[in-house]
């Protein structure tokens, strides 16, 4: 839910007729095993609620995995090939999990992954809880997505990191080395990244880190206004 | 672009900018709709890579179901109850113009008459789809002739009977047919009636309770039976009392089976029922709730005499009478001054009262699962309202059959 904000104001240009979407393709980086496509917590139905209805993107240029087809690795592997053909991913936006995954490229997850299946982390499993009534039974263990290989390949990656928990994560992220364990460490070694970030996500970070990238007349980061 | 063609070459429409009544409550929600129902887009999006062929601004409008009047004796100088040549014409007639009132569906009734009146008119009264030619036909309503002398209300005295031996033929025989029968109301008081309330229910025809003396037992004995729906509740039936509520307490009644539920009719023209007991039935039981307008021919036409069945009735503003009596004789309210009404005595939401008028009667008839809602796979009749209620366009089947003068959309 980190890009829902980012979302409301694109939304808000297309309204306004200062965006369209009509050749946009969108690739979706996750989605659940076994929920059901129209269950109100996949993400299908998330992407469809918050953002897709409300703009003219062409329906088949909006590509997201399916968690309920007949064969995982070989829907992994179409995915795959469907962004080639699209001629690879112009811009990755996407979030972090408090254990520093990118997607669900959950601690342990290789650096060099492509999309396919995974064993959703503990972590992650108890901080889905909320969205299905607080049942662990409910929530979803695995899911597909796309891997740390896969991101690594775009042209241009966005990460948006806010709030205080997610502080320790921006902290292994940027300021220890690439590792696996905090698999959103794999992008110090991507040409283009943007680590787009909030004060409290910088709780865990150096003073001599923050004040670096605010810089004394924020001539190397220009502040950007709350998603 | 359109639909992908493997599934369906339909046009696809796209109503915006508007506030519909889904799920109880209005949502901001667009309404999508193709080949006559209404559409799921997130269906239509994932699963056939479609997108709308046209898209029309409700410019904020209120969009929720058509209305469904399942009392309604006639209108514009027709009247249901009389036998002519050209019946079928005045169906057609009324048909057409309670469409500006919102109604998508209707259920012709017939008041208490002779066995010749209903064989003549009975055949003549066709189940059918509504579209421009006016709102659908959903089957008669025959009120009477079994019903209690004492409470006939505007029904002729002669016209009215008791069962005879083999209750369920006498009313074959009455009737004639009851392939059109939608609605059967009934004095459950009347010996035989146990037998019929049952035969009917078999058939799928709805049972009602009204113009009757009959106690709580009694009415919870034909409830239990199989009566479902309370005809125009507190008008033609004892008045409640506290120590026997009569049928005005089948409301809050603790022996309807489970999963059952009791409806009543209530004509909301603020005539035949003061508010505060509108307000006390809705309070007692707010989901049974089903607004009927029991308008007569002379709804829509000019104060003066006009007939309703065997009888001739006095119009004057929305007062009708048995001329030269003070006896209440049908309404000639319009549903949506009906629903108005309602929504103003009560201080409900807008969302119970557009209820009150499709919804609870869809589930009244057990047609809930096409008519009534807006959900997806429901058949897509339903009507574009300002925030006061007044119905500025009606579409069936996602056609637009009216529209207001000057709508500009």
């Amino acid at each position: 839910s980190t890009p829902l904000g980012c979302y409301k104001k694109l939304i808000e240009y297309h309204k306004n007729g200062d965006l369209s979407f009509k050749y946009v393709k969108t690739f979706n980086m996750d989605e659940y095993v076994g929920l059901p496509r129209n269950h109100p917590e996949s993400y299908h139905s998330y992407m469809w609620n918050n953002f897709f209805k409300h703009i003219d993107i062409d329906p088949n240029n909006a590509h997201i995995l399916d968690g309920n087809a007949p064969d995982l690795q070989v829907e992994c592997d179409e995915f795959e090939k469907k962004i080639e053909e699209a001629g690879g991913i112009d811009l990755f936006v996407g979030g972090i999990g408090p254990d520093g995954h990118i997607a669900f490229n959950e601690p342990g997850s290789s650096l060099s992954s492509r999309t396919r299946l995974k064993t959703l982390a503990m972590d992650t499993i108890l901080a889905n809880a909320k969205y299905f009534d607080g049942d662990l039974s409910k929530v979803p263990t695995m899911a597909l997505t796309v891997g740390v290989g896969t991101v690594m390949d775009a042209r241009e990656v966005m990460i948006l990191i806010t709030g205080a928990h997610k502080a320790f994560a921006l902290y292994k992220a940027i300021e220890e080395g690439v590792n696996h364990m905090w698999t959103v460490s794999a992008f110090q070694q991507h040409p283009r990244t943007i680590f787009v970030c909030d004060e409290d996500a910088t709780l865990e970070l150096r003073v001599k880190t923050v004040k670096y990238f605010k810089g004394s007349e924020g001539h190397l980061v220009t502040k950007i206004p709350q998603c | 672009m359109p639909s992908n063609k493997s599934v369906s070459d339909a046009p696809i429409a796209q109503f915006t900018n508007c506030r519909l009544l889904r799920g109880h409550r209005l949502q901001r929600e667009d309404l999508w709709v193709r080949e006559g129902k209404i559409l799921n887009p997130e269906k239509l999006f994932f699963d056939e890579k479609g997108s709308a062929d046209v898209q029309l601004d409700c410019k904020g409008r209120i969009l929720a179901p058509g209305f469904i009047d399942v009392q309604i004796n006639g209108g514009f100088g027709v009247d249901f109850s009389l036998a002519t040549d050209d019946f079928r014409s005045g169906i057609d007639l009324v048909g057409q113009k309670i469409l500006s009132h919102g109604v998508t569906s209707f259920c012709p009734t017939l008041v208490t008459s002779p066995p010749s009146v209903y064989h003549q008119i009975l055949p003549q009264i066709d189940v059918r789809n509504g579209g421009a030619h006016g709102a659908g036909v959903l089957g008669a309503h025959v009120e009477g002739p079994f019903i209690s002398k004492e409470k006939k209300g505007a029904h002729p005295e002669h016209c009215i009977r008791t069962f005879e031996e083999n209750a369920f033929q006498d009313l074959l025989a009455t009737y004639g047919s009851l392939d059109c029968v939608r609605i059967v109301t009934l004095a459950p008081e009347i010996k035989g009636s146990s037998e019929v309330i049952r035969e009917l229910t078999k058939r799928g025809i709805c049972v009602s309770l009204g113009h009757s003396v009959a106690n709580l037992s009694q009415a919870e004995e034909a409830v239990q039976h199989g009566a479902t729906f309370i005809t125009h509740l507190f008008n033609a039936m004892l008045p409640f009392h506290h120590r026997d509520p009569g049928i005005v307490g089948l409301l809050t009644s603790d022996k309807i089976p489970a999963g059952r539920r009791v409806f009543y009719g209530m004509i909301s023209d603020g005539i035949h029922t003061n508010p505060a007991a509108l307000r006390i039935a809705h309070r007692a039981h707010p989901k049974g709730m089903v607004l009927v307008t029991d308008a007569i021919a002379g709804m829509g036409l000019a104060p003066g005499r006009h007939t309703l069945g065997q009888q001739v009735v006095e119009i004057d503003g929305l007062n009708t009478y048995i001329a030269g009596t003070k006896t209440l004789s049908g309404s000639v309210a319009t549903m949506d001054t009906c629903v108005r009404h309602f929504l103003e005595a009560t201080g409900c939401s807008v969302e119970t009262a557009l209820e009150a008028a499709s919804l609870h009667p869809a589930q009244l008839l057990g047609i809930e699962d096409r008519k009534g809602t807006l959900n997806y796979g429901s058949d897509a009749d339903f009507l574009m309202l300002d925030d006061s209620l007044h119905v500025q366009a009606t579409y069936i089947a996602g056609e637009e059959v009216w529209r207001r003068d000057a709508l500009g959309m």
